[in-house]
């Protein structure tokens, strides 16, 4: 036991190192992309990430029995916000994600990926660690009956999220929890239900609504590069094959070996790439510091989730484990997700790289997540 | 599951992803990185956005005002050069007869921008002018001229544009014989010359001197001395020609360009870069780099000038070659050419021809302003203010040198004096006639004595006459605009009820003009209450039944005063845009006769007004005797505004100018069936009889001269090359007696 926690904390420095080298890496992208576009990312993002790093600090301190306590309220308030946006919300993109107050913007999508970890991390806390005198505690798996509370808590803010339309952030969501709920353990026979029920739900979905048109085209792009469309109303070949996604490729694989240097993207130099400094800012990155500088990058990635994983594994308390699983599920997807969709390997789904794109809001809630994750370890799980 | 079995899955999970990645990046990376920056290299896709052509600004009778004129840079991206630099820097050395240092030049940017910036194209020439032919390389010959020449549509004969004081031919150094010298009768329209020893055609307008008509600019005729052809565009030649050389590419920008230089500059107005304000106030519409119209139409008008950019996706090929989109069409399906939407030409009610007319009777006052009015329709003919200035060096970037000359001029050449309120003087006294009818207070017949000054609370106030008028009636008090009588009917009317008249002549108020002008100011009990330093005295309604104090007018607020009185009470809304024609030549805008309000006096009030500014002109014993004229009666006012100033740190003779009175008159012709309302203002010019009215004698015998005006009357702007100077028609101080 003291060997772990021994090997348990110069982890946890390695993986703070880590996170301060991928915000290193942060600013450099931002910059560059500045430099080819000719906006002022870079600026903000370093205020961003100077609050972000305030809040991890924070987070790395503050009494995890208040966070216990809180997270059904926490729930609530983001719940709250998400109908808010969906009520009076602003639109970019045709997308209502946006609160504005003033010259504050508040993403509340972003939140709602925390606060479902802290819920569902509440709901089975309360069911395996029963404070003494209480109901006996939970023991086993779960079976399919037993989960429909987590599932309304999941459900409500997926829906809000898709809604809005936020596909990547509301499948995130469902991704961050399945891996939740199978962390604590499901019954087989729950399991396969589960998963014939998600699988059946894909075409259902398609058919009957809930999936947008474009939504549809990317994935009909992403199983076929050379299927087009044609318009019916404006009589005109609409959208052939998916240009930007297929820059973006384009970009890494010119990436080659040692990279193009940094400021020397062709693609990117000639603005090619679209939403270059958000959700596509690993296609500069590649094309800038090649298959050498990606390696690194998910060497990173990897070690922040590995040790979130480890963190989890060594915490005492409930919470405190599916806290650290949470935020490890949601790095650790949201980078598979990421990358595999600039890369190629999977249909567009807006969602941005965990600390590298530019945005405050994801910025700071992942940089919360992981100053959690860092108490967690500091604490040993203890409430 | 235990917590460690667990444990090692989620962690066998995120290696597997980890993995996943890791060979989705070798794949694209190290086994087709090469063929990907190759096709990367080959084939960039991108956004571009094609500006629009901003529309024209024409005069009544579709002359050109502002136009644009197409500028070529030729460049070079060092990224596609290659193996083949070498040749490429050869053959543009060839092509555009660059010597050794340029090519060296060349070269040195090449070899920086190849460390430095491999796409950023290096600039190798700014304006093509002459080229090397593209067949043999040798230098290009002009063929006859080295200047552009003209040639008339309708006749066929070629001429060379010309200094009107030039003595030998600039081609061959013959004697010029000169022909139709300005006898002041007719415009300069047909003075040309012609050389002696070549015979050539000169003209110092682009008019043709046999038939009138407007004469067109032929391109430079090139001929290569070798091959024996000829190019009739340069550009042309040259970029079939460079389509061959990767990373070279010819750029096409448009400049806009004002031929009538400083005549109409106030009205017209010039274009320069778009600041952060203009941006912030219409967000998405400008680029950094865009140009906006300033001042005149070109700012009133920039909404519709400007159009609408496009956009296109484009691609580019191997060597950085532009794919036409026929052949982009081929390769990817989703082209999107939205295109660009040019702008609307915009018509002015202005007549160049009369406009020129005015600038020449203007010609030896230093500062002032005249405009010329439809009397019917409120369309503005003419608004001339001097001095002026030439939006084609205002366009663009401004040298420090002109910025500091025109802010210490001063005169103020940017100011447009015809939309600057000043006090009108006695030309304000219709209104205090028709008030003093309208209210009962005199009559026709009443007279009132003229000693030469008048007492009033306590104060002297003198008539311009000083030995008096004596018993002068309405007709006369206009006629000899006779102050005492003035001053005793705006003390019977009181402040308020003279201010209700002058706003019903729409002083104070604006005339509706597009361009930029300012409202003046009719004064009233509670303005001086709040404004003057010792409050509301009476002597004020004095000051202001003879149009000084604080009224404050602008030409064009006169021009519409009269403009009423001479139509029978209607107010118009005054115009300087005719018509709007979009790109199809559909007209999208015609500007309609607009009656603001009709001032409620009695037909024979007005007549008997009418009737007292005839006689200022026509009797011998009027103001302004001496500028009436026999073919048209004339009925008209003078305007003498006492305005001296003073301004610190300014030569004397500017001091002097400075302490003289502002001189007005203001007319409409013909008396009997109004047509044209004229209206000048000579800043600090003196008497306004003996200054003003004969400027504006001058202006309504060149519009008697040029009406009915033939459909397709051709007009000068001015040859460029004709130095800075606003008078380069000889018609400026250096004339005057």
């Amino acid at each position: 036991m003291r060997r772990h926690r021994a090997m348990g904390d110069r982890f946890s420095w390695i993986a703070v190192l880590a996170i301060v080298m991928l915000a290193g890496i942060s600013l450099l992208t931002q910059s560059n992309s500045d430099y080819y576009s000719g906006d002022d990312f870079y600026d903000k993002q370093v205020i961003w990430l100077l609050m972000g790093g305030i809040v991890f600090v924070v987070a790395t301190l503050v009494d995890l029995s208040l966070l216990l306590r809180g997270a059904y309220v926490f729930w609530g308030v983001v719940v709250l916000a998400l109908l808010a946006v969906a009520l009076f919300g602003t639109s970019v993109n045709n997308s209502q994600r946006w609160l504005r107050f003033g010259g504050l913007s508040l993403q509340p999508s972003e939140m709602a990926k925390l606060a479902v970890v802290m819920a569902l991390a509440r709901w089975f806390h309360d069911r395996r660690d029963r404070v003494p005198g209480g109901p006996l505690p939970h023991e086993g798996p779960y079976l399919l009956r037993q989960l429909w509370v987590p599932a309304l808590l999941v459900a409500v803010p997926f829906l809000l999220v898709l809604k809005q339309p936020d596909l990547g952030t509301s499948l995130l969501i469902a991704f961050v929890a399945v891996s939740i709920v199978l962390w604590e353990g499901v019954a087989k026979k729950s399991f396969a239900i589960l998963a014939v029920g998600g699988l059946l739900l894909v075409p259902v979905a398609w058919k009957y609504g809930g999936i947008h048109e474009y939504q549809k085209d990317r994935v009909r792009l992403w199983l076929n590069p050379d299927w087009f469309k044609f318009d019916a109303d404006t009589g005109v070949v609409a959208t052939a094959r998916n240009l930007q996604s297929e820059q973006a490729v384009w970009a890494i694989g010119s990436g080659e070996f040692w990279g193009q240097g940094s400021r020397m993207g062709a693609q990117s130099r000639l603005k090619h790439l679209p939403e270059m400094h958000t959700d596509m800012i690993v296609a500069t990155f590649a094309e800038e510091h090649g298959f050498i500088g990606c390696t690194a990058l998910l060497v990173l990635f990897w070690i922040v989730v590995l040790w979130g994983l480890r963190t989890a594994h060594d915490a005492r308390d409930r919470f405190c484990t599916l806290l650290a699983v949470g935020v490890s599920a949601i790095v650790g997807w949201q980078v598979f997700i990421n990358i595999g969709m600039v890369a190629g390997l999977l249909p567009i789904v807006g969602l941005p790289l965990p600390l590298l794109s530019y945005g405050g809001n994801a910025a700071i809630m992942i940089l919360a997540g992981l100053g959690l994750v860092l108490n967690v370890a500091f604490t040993r799980g203890r409430l | 599951m235990s917590s460690a079995a667990r444990f090692g899955l989620a962690v066998t999970l995120s290696i597997a992803l980890f993995i996943t990645l890791m060979g989705r990046l070798f794949y694209l990376q190290i086994v087709h990185g090469e063929s990907f920056r190759e096709r990367a290299r080959i084939s960039f896709v991108g956004h571009e956005r094609i500006p629009a052509r901003r529309g024209l600004i024409k005069d009544a009778a579709g002359r050109v005002l502002a136009s644009n004129q197409a500028s070529h840079q030729l460049t070079v991206t060092p990224f596609y050069l290659g193996k083949e630099r070498e040749a490429v820097v050869t053959r543009l050395a060839q092509l555009l007869s660059l010597n050794q240092q340029e090519v060296d030049e060349l070269n040195a940017r090449i070899d920086e921008g190849l460390v430095k910036d491999r796409w950023a194209p290096i600039v190798v020439r700014r304006e093509l002018v002459s080229e090397a032919c593209p067949f043999d390389g040798a230098s290009l010959e002009l063929l006859e001229s080295p200047a552009r020449r003209l040639t008339c549509g309708r006749c066929g004969l070629r001429y060379e544009p010309i200094d009107p004081k030039a003595v030998f031919c600039p081609i061959d150094r013959g004697r010029l014989t000169w022909h139709g010298v300005d006898d002041g009768q007719h415009g300069d329209d047909h003075v040309h010359a012609s050389c002696n020893k070549c015979g050539r055609g000169f003209v110092t307008a682009p008019v043709c001197p046999n038939d009138g008509q407007l004469l067109t600019v032929d391109e430079q005729n090139l001929g290569c001395p070798v091959c024996k052809r000829t190019f009739s565009d340069e550009v042309a030649s040259l970029q079939a020609q460079l389509y061959t050389l990767p990373g070279v590419e010819l750029h096409t920008s448009f400049r806009r360009e004002y031929p009538f230089r400083y005549d109409g500059a106030h009205v017209i107005g010039y274009m320069n870069r778009v600041t952060r304000e203009d941006r912030e106030r219409e967000p998405g519409v400008y680029e950094l780099t865009d140009m906006r119209g300033r001042r005149g139409v070109e700012d009133a008008a920039e909404a519709f000038l400007r159009g609408a950019p496009g956009e296109a996706l484009f691609l580019k090929g191997a060597r950085g070659k532009r794919l036409e989109e026929s052949e982009l069409k081929k390769l990817i399906q989703d082209v999107e050419f939205r295109r660009s939407i040019p702008g609307d030409e915009v018509w002015l009610t202005l007549d160049m021809q009369l406009q020129r007319e005015v600038k020449r009777a203007f010609r030896y006052y230093k500062s002032g302003a005249a405009v010329v009015v439809d009397a019917k329709t409120g369309g503005v003919l003419a608004m001339y203010s001097k001095p002026g200035f030439d939006p084609n060096i205002w366009s663009g970037r401004l040298t420090k040198d002109v910025w500091e000359e025109t802010q210490a001029n001063p005169y103020s050449p940017l100011l447009n004096k015809a939309l600057t309120t000043y006090a009108p003087g006695s030309t304000y006294k219709i209104v205090t006639s028709i008030a003093g009818l309208e209210e009962g207070i005199i009559t026709p017949d009443m007279t009132i004595h003229c000693p030469g000054h008048y007492e009033y609370g306590g104060r002297r106030f003198h008539c311009h006459n000083r030995s008096g008028h004596g018993p002068v009636n309405m007709i006369q008090a206009l006629k000899y605009s006779c102050d005492v009588y003035f001053y005793r009917v705006g003390e019977m009317l009181g402040m308020d009820t003279l201010a209700r008249y002058g706003h019903a002549f729409g002083f104070g108020e604006p005339t509706g003009v597009e361009i930029s002008e300012r409202e003046g100011r009719v004064p009233t009990r509670a303005w001086h209450t709040k404004n003057s330093p010792n409050g509301y005295q009476p002597g004020f309604v004095l000051s202001t039944a003879i149009g000084q104090g604080d009224l404050m007018a602008s030409s064009l607020q006169v021009a519409r005063a009269f403009a009423a009185l001479a139509n029978g009470g209607r107010v118009l809304k005054m115009h300087l845009v005719k018509r709007r024609v979009d790109e199809h030549g559909h007209t999208v805008y015609e500007a309609p006769v607009e009656v603001v309000k009709t001032i409620d006096a009695a037909p024979q009030h007005m007549a008997l007004v009418r009737e007292g500014l005839v006689r200022v002109v026509n009797d011998p014993d009027g103001t302004a005797s001496d500028s009436a004229l026999d073919s048209v009666v004339i009925a008209g006012k003078t305007g003498t505004a006492e305005s001296a100033e003073s301004r610190p740190g300014v030569s004397p003779e500017i001091a002097r100018w400075l302490k003289e009175d502002h001189a007005w008159f203001a007319a409409y012709a013909p008396a009997e069936d109004p047509q044209i309302v004229v209206v000048v203002f000579v800043e600090h010019g003196g008497s306004g009889s003996k200054t003003a009215a004969p400027i504006a004698q001058r202006i309504i015998r060149s519009w008697l001269r040029l009406a009915p005006r033939p459909p397709s009357a051709a007009l000068d702007p001015e040859p460029p090359d004709h130095g800075g100077d606003e008078d380069a028609l000889g018609d400026g101080e250096d004339e005057a007696p």
